[in-house]
């Protein structure tokens, strides 16, 4: 289990969150929803020990991060952040398996390595392209090589793992989205732990077991997501008015539609 | 990388290498007074006690072994610790477009030096060791100082690294204006043309040194060639990956400020070396640094003992320094770059 216990964030004289407590369990996918501003990715930055928490505590499987080391970390949990600059023509092939190098123990990668490499770049749907050099990708398409990078990081563990995922869909066209969401539910089946911070709240509702939903820096609620995303929550925490339809044909199935 | 793909990284380097010995060679029997291959060969033979049947005349063994060998071979080395320490900053910075003169690191190397220089005139000619170990604490000074400026952010553009450079540059450049009023007119003289860059002064001693500092640089950066190529993915997503970033930085810039202050102390400030090479390298061979560095180690002392040649023979007898010349040569390929950059953006 992934956990926060009452962590709060601060920089400088700002509060960017405050007093959260959440846990992530392997086999869920949850989603990080709220404002911009809110919080989000500061709190997925606190979870992956790459933001220091000014009060509270993270524990991945009930031991601080602080005392876990940076090696075994990286084979418990991938991180894939909003943005990724890189600035050198690499391959697409060779951005992926540098997602394996915790698993190299300094090394050369093995075959093992490289039909992994393919297997992720097949799931996301990028394998005709993993002669191209990355940086001549479009934006979409470098999401997804980087998601790519992230999955091969835990790809086969046999223990539980967790991804933190920030806005993994944000640059990605209709069907992308779904399928790359489908393939991250896949994941969770396999024992791993799945955080997303999204804004597309039908998304969240589709693929998402639970929802945490952030605003000014603190949790407003948390909770399975089709009980948590009510009109009247949604109204107050993002300011606009919407209604949520249940779809007829498929049962349960709802829409959140704003305006 | 595919296993195809190292096979072609040896030969790289291969041919790299051997280009690198017949230069030399070529370098130290061209001149004012010239050798040929036959007579170089008999007066190496001859100093390590071997006789042949080859005349040559004892100015001519003067010339290779107290002249020209260390001159070329200490050109070779600045030319590797420059290739490599730019291909390493370029890496640590993740932009193409960083360069040890171009962000001070040169500049910094060289006031720390020229303060030595002048202030401690008596202590500098008794105390080899002196000149370089300044220039390695300014020039690593500088480097820690540009990072913190640039390179907190992960999204440190080129624009704040220049300006970053500009600011260090004007206040060395400040720094060394003051010593060069300070100093008297023979300092001066030694300063002027030091500050130009020349491998003039080259002897065995100086030679000495800059081997040590420039071996021991080379072998460390090409140890973190990895870790450099995780790296370029971000600071962030590196530590995720599970390095540690600021350790890395940390090795980088003294490393780095190693090779350039050996450099900056005994042949001034050569600029350019460090942006032209890895831009060559990873035309040819990619950007992964397992190959950019070893070759760029190479390619720039391929390219610095060329340089030296010409300056020594554009307007022979005299000499242009050597620094002038890749400056009148880096810069168009730096602004050609700038360029082509800006229209990718």
């Amino acid at each position: 289990m992934l956990e926060a216990k009452n962590i709060s964030v601060e920089a400088g004289s700002a509060t960017l969150l405050s007093g959260v407590s959440v846990s992530l369990n392997p086999g869920e996918v949850v989603a990080v929803v709220g404002p911009n501003g809110a919080g989000k990715s500061t709190l997925l930055k606190a979870l992956s020990g790459e933001q220091k928490v000014s009060r509270g505590e993270v524990c991945l499987e009930n031991k601080s991060l602080t005392d876990w080391s940076r090696q075994a970390l990286a084979k418990k949990r991938a991180v894939l952040p909003q943005q990724s600059s890189l600035e050198f023509p690499f391959s697409v092939r060779d951005v992926v398996l540098m997602g394996r190098s915790p698993h190299l123990e300094g090394g050369a990668e093995t075959e093992v390595d490289r039909i992994i490499v393919r297997d992720a770049l097949t799931e996301t749907e990028v394998v005709h392209l993993e002669d191209r050099i990355y940086t001549t990708l479009s934006g979409g398409e470098r999401q997804r090589v980087q998601l790519a990078r992230v999955l091969v990081q835990i790809w086969n563990n046999i223990d539980s793992s967790y991804l933190l995922l920030d806005e993994p869909v944000s640059a990605l066209d209709l069907a992308h989205q779904h399928s790359i969401l489908k393939l991250v539910q896949k994941f969770a089946k396999n024992r791993v732990g799945v955080l997303i911070v999204l804004h597309d709240l039908n998304l969240a509702l589709r693929y998402c077991d639970d929802v945490w939903v952030l605003r000014d820096a603190s949790l407003v609620a948390a909770g399975k997501v089709n009980i948590t995303l009510t009109e009247e929550l949604i109204e107050e925490v993002f300011d606009i008015q919407v209604k949520i339809f249940t779809q007829k044909e498929q049962v349960g199935r709802q829409v959140i539609v704003a305006g | 990388m595919p296993i195809k793909q190292i096979k072609h990284t040896n030969w790289l380097l291969a041919l790299l290498a051997s280009s690198l010995m017949a230069i030399i060679f070529l370098a130290v029997s061209v001149g004012v007074a010239p050798l040929s291959f036959r007579q170089i060969i008999a007066i190496l033979l001859d100093g390590s006690g071997f006789s042949s049947s080859i005349e040559f005349s004892p100015q001519q063994a003067v010339i290779l072994l107290d002249l020209r060998l260390p001159r070329v071979l200490l050109g070779a080395f600045v030319g590797a610790g420059l290739g490599i320490s730019g291909a390493a900053i370029q890496g640590v910075f993740r932009n193409p477009l960083a360069e040890p003169s171009l962000i001070g690191v040169s500049a910094g190397a060289a006031l720390a030096a020229a303060f030595v220089m002048v202030v401690t005139t008596d202590l500098v000619a008794t105390h080899v060791w002196l000149l370089p170990i300044a220039a390695f604490l300014g020039g690593g000074l500088v480097t820690w100082l540009v990072y913190q400026i640039a390179g907190r952010s992960n999204t440190a553009t080129i624009g704040t690294l220049l300006l970053a450079g500009i600011a260090i540059n004007a206040m060395a450049g400040a720094g060394l204006g003051l010593l060069s009023y300070l100093a008297d007119a023979q300092q001066l003289r030694s300063l002027i043309f030091w500050m130009l860059g020349s491998l003039d002064a080259a002897n065995w001693s100086s030679l000495g040194f800059t081997t040590l500092f420039v071996v021991v640089a080379v072998y460390g950066l090409i140890r973190l060639a990895r870790p450099l190529n995780i790296f370029s993915l971000g600071e962030a997503e590196a530590g995720h990956l599970g390095l540690n970033p600021a350790g890395l930085k940390k090795q980088i810039v003294v490393l780095v400020a190693l090779a350039v202050g050996a450099s900056v102390a005994v042949a001034g400030i050569i600029g350019f070396i460090g942006l032209v090479v890895p831009h060559l390298v990873r035309l040819i061979a990619g950007p992964d640094h397992r190959l950019l560095l070893p070759a760029s180690a190479l390619l720039g002392a391929i390219l610095l003992v060329l340089a030296d040649l010409a300056a020594r023979l554009i307007i022979a007898p005299a000499e242009l320094p050597i620094g002038i010349l890749t400056a009148l040569l880096g810069a168009p390929f730096f602004l050609f770059l700038l360029l082509r950059q800006r229209r990718g953006l």
